[in-house]
C-alpha cells in the first residue's frame, strides 16, 4: 500500500494534469483559481478512473482538495 | 501523441495533457443546449489538435426550450446540444416534430452549418428526424442513439447535479471522439481525396524483397486492408509508394489471394527506389489531385519525415507494429469520415482508370473533334436543381485547379443560388465511351439585366484535360441565362488554380489581374447545337 504521502503526490499530479498547471499537495479548490466547478468534475473523472473508485453524489462537492481525495482513495473501494 | 488518442480508452488526464504545440485552426461553436457539453468539449480539444484545429465555444445558457439565442457575429458551426429526456416530461409534445421544428427554425435564422447532436432519442426517433431534417441545406444529425448504445455504461446519474449532464465519462469521451474525429471535420474541412501507403511494414509486417510474394497477413494487417479497401469504397483513392522492385509487387498482387487489397485498388502506384516525397508527388500528378489531399501511411519515421519536411501539405500517419492501432486511427483520422457517399465518389477510381485511354485517343487523333467523336461523350445539365445541392457544394468546396473565384460556398449559400428567382446554380454531368463521371462542373450566378454574372465556376480535376471546359460552360449557360448575350467572368487567384485562370485569360484575350471580373460575348462560347456530341438540358425546376 502506497503511504499517504506519495498519494497525496499522486493526486496532485492528476489535479495538475487536468487544471494545466502545477499545484502541490495542499492545493484546494479555495486557494487554486482555476479550480472551478467544471474542472471539479473533470478531476473526480481523472481520479475515479485513476483509481477505480466509485464517489457517491455527496463526496464529490465535499472532496475538494489534493489532501481529501488522497484520503478518500486509500480508503477502500 | 496519436498513440495515446487513438488507444482504445484514453483516459482523462492523458487527454488532458496532450497539448499541441503547433499552429491550429480556428473554428467558433456556438451552442444550444440544455445540458452539458463542457466536459465533452475539453476532451475533444485533444483530438481536434490532432486534426489541426481548435474549436473556441461561445458561451450557451441552458436551455430547454431550445430559444435560439443568436447574439454576436455568425459563428464557424451551430450546435445543438440537447437532452430529451426533460422535454419527454412534457406529455403534449412530440419530440421528434418538436426537435425538428426548432432545427428549421435555426436554419431560417443562421447561415452556419448545423451540427444537431441529440441524447436521448431512440433509433428510430433519431431515423425519423433524421427524414425531417436532412434535406436542410448545412443541416447534419449525429447518430448519437447509435454511439451510446456502443457503450457499455452511457449514463451517470451521479453527476447530473454536479456536471449538469446525465453523460457517464466513457460517454463524454466517446461523443469527444466522434465530434472532434469525425462530425465536426465532416461538415467544416473538405475531406481528403486519397490515401497513400507504403508495403512493407505497413499494409503486412514483413519485407517482399526478403519474404517474397509470402509475406505474412496476420489478422490485424488483415483488418488494416479491409479498413484501407472500405475508405476505397467510401470514394478516398488509394495509391501505393513503395521502395521494392515493380516485378516483385506485381508477383505479390496476383499470388495473394487472400489479401483484400488487390492491384486494381490502388489509382496510382511509384515502386522504386527514389525519394517517397517524390514518388508522392508523382502518385499525386497521377491521380490529378493536389498533396494538400493526401494522408501519407508509411511504417519508417526517417521517410515520413522526408515526405512531411519536403511536402509540409501532406498528411503523415505513423503505420503501428500493432496494425490495430492504425486501423483505429485511419478510421478516426479527420477528413476521412463522411456524412454520406456521393454517386461521384464510387465513380472516381474507374473514371481515373479511364484517363490513360482517353490520352491514348488523344495521341492518335490530330483532330480536337475527331477526338471528342472518338470519345463519343454525353453532358447532362441540370440547372436548379435542389436533389444537387450537396454535389455543388462539395464541388465548390474541393475543386482547386479549376475554380474561378474560389468562393468556397457553404450549403446555404448554394441553397440560395438554387432557389433565388435572379441566381442560378447548374450542374453538369459528363460521360463517354470510356466511364461515367458523374457530375463534375457546378456554376453559380446571377442575372444582372440581361448579362449572365458568373460568380463560381468549379470543374472536378477528373473532368480537365479533355478540351471540354468552354462547352461545358456554354452548356451551363445556356441552361440558365439563355437568353444573354453575353456573361461576366468572376475569378480571383489562388493558390492552385492556374487552369481556370489560363482558361479564362485565353476565352477573353486579356490578361487577369489578381482578382477581378472579365466580360465575355456569348459568342466567343462554342455553340451548343454544334458541339459534336449529344447535351441533354434538363428543365429548370424551378420553373
Amino acid at each position: 500500500m502506497k503511504d499517504s504521502d506519495a498519494l497525496e503526490l499522486e493526486v496532485a499530479r492528476i489535479v495538475s494534469g487536468i487544471l494545466r498547471v502545477d499545484v502541490g499537495v495542499d492545493a484546494s479548490r479555495l486557494n487554486v483559481p482555476g479550480w472551478d466547478s467544471l474542472r471539479h468534475v473533470e478531476i473526480l473523472f481523472a481520479v475515479e478512473e485513476a483509481y477505480g473508485v466509485t464517489l457517491d453524489e455527496a463526496e464529490m462537492a465535499a472532496l475538494d482538495s489534493v489532501k481529501s481525495l488522497a484520503r478518500r482513495v486509500s480508503m477502500p473501494r | 501523441m496519436a498513440r495515446v488518442l487513438f488507444k482504445r480508452r484514453p483516459t482523462r488526464l492523458e487527454l488532458s495533457e496532450s497539448r499541441p504545440v503547433w499552429p491550429c485552426r480556428d473554428f467558433s461553436v456556438r451552442p444550444h443546449r440544455n445540458h452539458s457539453y463542457e466536459h465533452v468539449a475539453s476532451a475533444a480539444s485533444a483530438w481536434a489538435a490532432y486534426g489541426n484545429y481548435r474549436l473556441i465555444w461561445s458561451d450557451a445558457p441552458y436551455d430547454d426550450t431550445l430559444a435560439l439565442r443568436l447574439d454576436g457575429s455568425p459563428p464557424d458551426l451551430e450546435l445543438v446540444w440537447h437532452d430529451i429526456e426533460p422535454i419527454r416530461s412534457s406529455p403534449d409534445i412530440d419530440v421528434v416534430a418538436w426537435l425538428s421544428s426548432r432545427i428549421h427554425a435555426l436554419r431560417d435564422l443562421s447561415g452556419s452549418p448545423i451540427l444537431a447532436a441529440i441524447v436521448g432519442l431512440s433509433p428510430e426517433e433519431e431515423v425519423a428526424l433524421r427524414g425531417l431534417i436532412g434535406g436542410l441545406p448545412g443541416v447534419r444529425l449525429a447518430p448519437v442513439s447509435d454511439l451510446l448504445a456502443s457503450v457499455s455504461k452511457p449514463f451517470d446519474p451521479r453527476f447530473m447535479k454536479i456536471a449538469g449532464s446525465r453523460l457517464s465519462e466513457e460517454a463524454n469521451l466517446a461523443l469527444a471522439k466522434h465530434l472532434a474525429c469525425r462530425w465536426i471535420p465532416a461538415l467544416l474541412l473538405p475531406r481528403l481525396k486519397a490515401v497513400v501507403v507504403d508495403l512493407d511494414h505497413t499494409i503486412y509486417p514483413g519485407v517482399l524483397a526478403e519474404d517474397g510474394p509470402d509475406v505474412p497477413l496476420p489478422a490485424d494487417y488483415s483488418a488494416l486492408q479491409a479498413s484501407l479497401l472500405k475508405l476505397k469504397r467510401s470514394g478516398i483513392m488509394l495509391a501505393l509508394v513503395s521502395k521494392n522492385t515493380p516485378e516483385d509487387v506485381e508477383a505479390l498482387f496476383s499470388r495473394r489471394g487472400d489479401f483484400a487489397l488487390g492491384r486494381a485498388d490502388f489509382s496510382a502506384m511509384e515502386i522504386g527506389w527514389g525519394s517517397k516525397a517524390e514518388s508522392t508527388l508523382r502518385v499525386c500528378q497521377k491521380m490529378r489531385i493536389d498533396p494538400s489531399s493526401v494522408l501519407f501511411i508509411d511504417d519508417n519515421p526517417g521517410e515520413l519525415l522526408e515526405v512531411a519536411e519536403r511536402l509540409p501539405c501532406v498528411s503523415v500517419m505513423h503505420a503501428a507494429q500493432d496494425a490495430h492501432a492504425t486501423v483505429e486511427e485511419l478510421e478516426f483520422y479527420p477528413g476521412l469520415w463522411t456524412w454520406g457517399t456521393s454517386a461521384e465518389d464510387s465513380l472516381r477510381s474507374a473514371d481515373l482508370e479511364a484517363e490513360s485511354a482517353r490520352a491514348g485517343i488523344r495521341m492518335r487523333e490530330r483532330d480536337e473533334w475527331a477526338y471528342l467523336r472518338g470519345l463519343s461523350p454525353e453532358m447532362e445539365v441540370w440547372p436548379n436543381s435542389p436533389q444537387l445541392m450537396r454535389r455543388l457544394h462539395e464541388l465548390s468546396q474541393k475543386t482547386n485547379q479549376f475554380n474561378l473565384a474560389i468562393g468556397r460556398l457553404s450549403e446555404v449559400q448554394v441553397n440560395r443560388y438554387i432557389r433565388s428567382p435572379e441566381a442560378f446554380a447548374v450542374a453538369i454531368a459528363l460521360r463517354d465511351r470510356l466511364s461515367d463521371s458523374g457530375v463534375i462542373g457546378a456554376m453559380f450566378g446571377r442575372l444582372d439585366g440581361d448579362v449572365a454574372v458568373v460568380e463560381e465556376w468549379a470543374i472536378s480535376c477528373r473532368a480537365l484535360g479533355r478540351g471540354l471546359e468552354g462547352m461545358m460552360a456554354a452548356c451551363a449557360l445556356t441552361a440558365a441565362a439563355p437568353r444573354a448575350p453575353a456573361c461576366r467572368f468572376h475569378y480571383r487567384t489562388g493558390p492552385r488554380n492556374a487552369p481556370a485562370l489560363e482558361w479564362l485569360a485565353k476565352l477573353s484575350g486579356k490578361k487577369l489581374t489578381a482578382e477581378g471580373c472579365v466580360m465575355i460575348p456569348s459568342t466567343a462560347l462554342p455553340a451548343v447545337a454544334e458541339m459534336p456530341f449529344r447535351v441533354i438540358i434538363h428543365e429548370d425546376e424551378r420553373l
